[in-house]
C-alpha cells in the first residue's frame, strides 16, 4: 500500500503546487491509507482491494479538479489587456461563424421549396455550413481581435488551444456527422418522390463516412472497380483530413499576420484575402487531382501546406530581424 | 493596480453542509465528513472543497500523527473557525428569512 501511495503522491507532486499537495492530496491519501489498513485488519481482503481501486479513481478525480481550479485561477490572473483581446477575438469568431453559417445556408434553402414543409431539414444543412464557417470565422476573429498587437505567448496559447479543439470538432463533423446529416437531408428530399427510397439507399460520396470512404478506396485497389471516380473518392478522403486541420493552420497564419495590421481596412482586406486565397488553392488542388496532374493527397493538402510554408517563412524572417546585430571586435595587435 | 474591493464572503451548499457537520462534531477527518453527510459529499470533491474553505478562512486544520505501528502519512483533522461559524449563522439566518421552507 505504501508503495502505491508513494507513487500517487509523486505523480501529484509533479503536477500540483506544494500547498495543494499538502492540503488536498495528502489528507486524501492519509484517509485512504487508514481505510485500507482498517479493512485489512478486519480480514476483509476484497474490501481492501476495492478501497484501493476506488481510491485511485478518487485520486485522479481530485487531481483533475485541482488542476482545473488552478487553470481557472491562472486565467483570472491574466492582464486586462490580454483578456480584452481574447474576448474580442472570441466574440468576433463566434459572430463570423454564425453569419457565415447563415449565409451558406441560403443557397440550398432558396432552391428547396420542400424545406418549408419540413423545417427539420434546415438542421441537416447546418453541418455542411459549419465545416467551412468554423475555419473562416476563426480566421476573421483572430485578424480582428488581435490586430496590431504584439501577441503574448499566453494569448497565442489560448487561441491555439481553441483552434485545436475546433479542429477536432470539425474532424468529427467531417468524418461522421456531416455524412449522416447529408443522408438525412436526402431522405427528406426524396421521401415524396416515387422511387425515392431507392435513390436514398444509394449513398453519394458526400454521404459516406470516413471509414466507408476508406473501405471503398481499398475495395477499388483490390478489384479495380469503383462506384465513383476513384480520384474523387481519394480526394474526398484526404480533403476531410486536410479541412479538419484548416482551422489550426489558418489561425496560426492569422496570428502571424494580424500583428502586422493596424488599420481596419487592412484587417478586413487581410482576412478576406486569406480566405479567398485558401478557397482558390482548395479548388486548384481539386482541379489538379481531377485532371490527373496531382496525387489526391497532394491536391487535398495543397492549401494547408502553402499556408504553413508562408507562416514558417514569415516567422523565420521576423526572428532574423529580432536578433541583435553581431559585435565586431577589433583585430588583436592593432 | 491592486483590487481594493472588499472580498465577498460566499458559502456554497457543500461548504454550508461541511460547516454544519464540523460545528456539530467539533473536528472531523475528510473521510468522516463523507460518511456523516449520508452521500451528499463525495470523496472525489470533499478534499478540494476543504482546501478551498481553508483558504477562505472558514475552517482550520491540524495534522495528527498516525499510530507509530501504522506509519504512513499524518491525517488532517478539520475544525470550524470563528469566521466560519459566523458565516454559517449569517447564511442560515438569511436563508431562513428568504426561504423558511428550506430551513430544517
Amino acid at each position: 500500500m505504501s508503495g502505491s501511495l508513494d507513487r500517487l503522491r509523486a505523480l501529484a507532486a509533479r503536477i500540483l503546487d506544494l500547498r495543494t499537495l499538502e492540503h488536498v492530496i495528502d489528507p486524501l491519501l492519509a484517509d485512504l491509507q487508514m481505510e485500507f489498513a482498517d479493512a485489512n485488519r478486519r480480514g476483509r481482503v476484497w474490501r481492501s482491494r476495492w478501497i484501493l481501486l476506488a481510491g485511485h479513481v478518487v485520486f485522479l478525480k481530485t487531481v483533475a479538479l485541482c488542476e482545473a481550479q488552478n487553470a481557472m485561477t491562472r486565467f483570472g490572473d491574466w492582464p486586462a489587456d490580454d483578456m480584452a483581446a481574447l474576448k474580442r477575438t472570441l466574440r468576433a469568431s463566434v459572430t463570423a461563424i454564425a453569419v457565415t453559417t447563415a449565409v451558406l445556408e441560403i443557397p440550398p434553402l432558396r432552391n428547396s421549396s420542400f424545406v418549408m414543409s419540413d423545417p427539420k431539414s434546415i438542421l441537416y444543412l447546418i453541418p455542411q455550413a459549419l465545416v467551412l464557417a468554423v475555419p473562416m470565422g476563426v480566421t476573421v476573429g483572430v485578424f480582428y481581435g488581435l490586430r496590431g498587437r504584439i501577441v503574448s505567448l499566453r494569448s497565442m496559447g489560448a487561441v491555439l488551444a481553441c483552434a485545436i479543439f475546433l479542429s477536432f470538432a470539425c474532424f468529427a463533423m467531417l468524418a461522421w456527422i456531416l455524412p449522416w446529416a447529408n443522408q438525412e437531408f436526402r431522405r427528406v428530399v426524396f421521401q415524396h418522390i416515387p422511387g425515392g427510397d431507392a435513390v436514398v439507399a444509394m449513398k453519394g460520396f458526400n454521404e459516406l463516412t470516413l471509414g466507408e470512404l476508406s473501405e471503398r478506396i481499398g475495395s477499388y485497389r483490390r478489384t479495380g472497380i469503383a462506384d465513383w471516380d476513384p480520384r474523387l473518392l481519394a480526394y474526398s478522403y484526404h480533403q476531410r483530413w486536410a479541412l479538419s486541420c484548416a482551422t489550426v493552420i489558418l489561425s496560426v497564419f492569422a496570428l502571424v499576420m494580424a500583428e502586422r495590421m493596424v488599420a481596419g481596412w487592412a484587417v478586413g482586406l487581410g482576412a478576406l484575402g486569406t480566405l479567398l486565397i485558401y478557397y482558390v488553392l482548395l479548388w486548384t488542388g481539386r482541379a489538379g487531382v481531377m485532371q490527373h496532374n496531382l496525387p489526391a493527397f497532394v491536391g487535398a493538402w495543397l492549401p494547408n501546406t502553402l499556408f504553413a510554408l508562408v507562416c514558417v517563412a514569415v516567422i523565420a524572417a521576423a526572428s532574423r530581424r529580432a536578433q541583435p546585430p553581431g559585435v565586431n571586435l577589433p583585430a588583436s595587435g592593432q | 493596480m491592486a483590487d481594493r474591493r472588499p472580498r465577498m464572503l460566499t458559502l456554497s451548499a457543500k461548504e454550508s453542509l461541511i460547516l454544519e457537520l464540523l460545528v456539530q462534531k467539533q473536528g472531523m477527518y475528510g473521510l468522516q465528513l463523507v460518511t456523516a453527510s449520508g452521500g451528499l459529499l463525495k470523496r472525489g470533491t470533499v478534499y478540494v472543497t476543504l482546501g478551498r474553505m481553508e483558504e477562505k478562512g472558514y475552517i482550520t486544520s491540524r495534522l495528527e500523527e498516525p499510530p507509530a505501528e501504522a506509519g504512513g502519512l499524518p491525517r488532517r483533522l478539520y475544525q470550524p473557525t470563528a469566521l466560519g461559524r459566523r458565516v454559517l449563522r449569517a447564511w442560515t439566518g438569511a436563508v431562513g428569512r428568504l426561504m423558511p421552507e428550506f430551513v430544517r
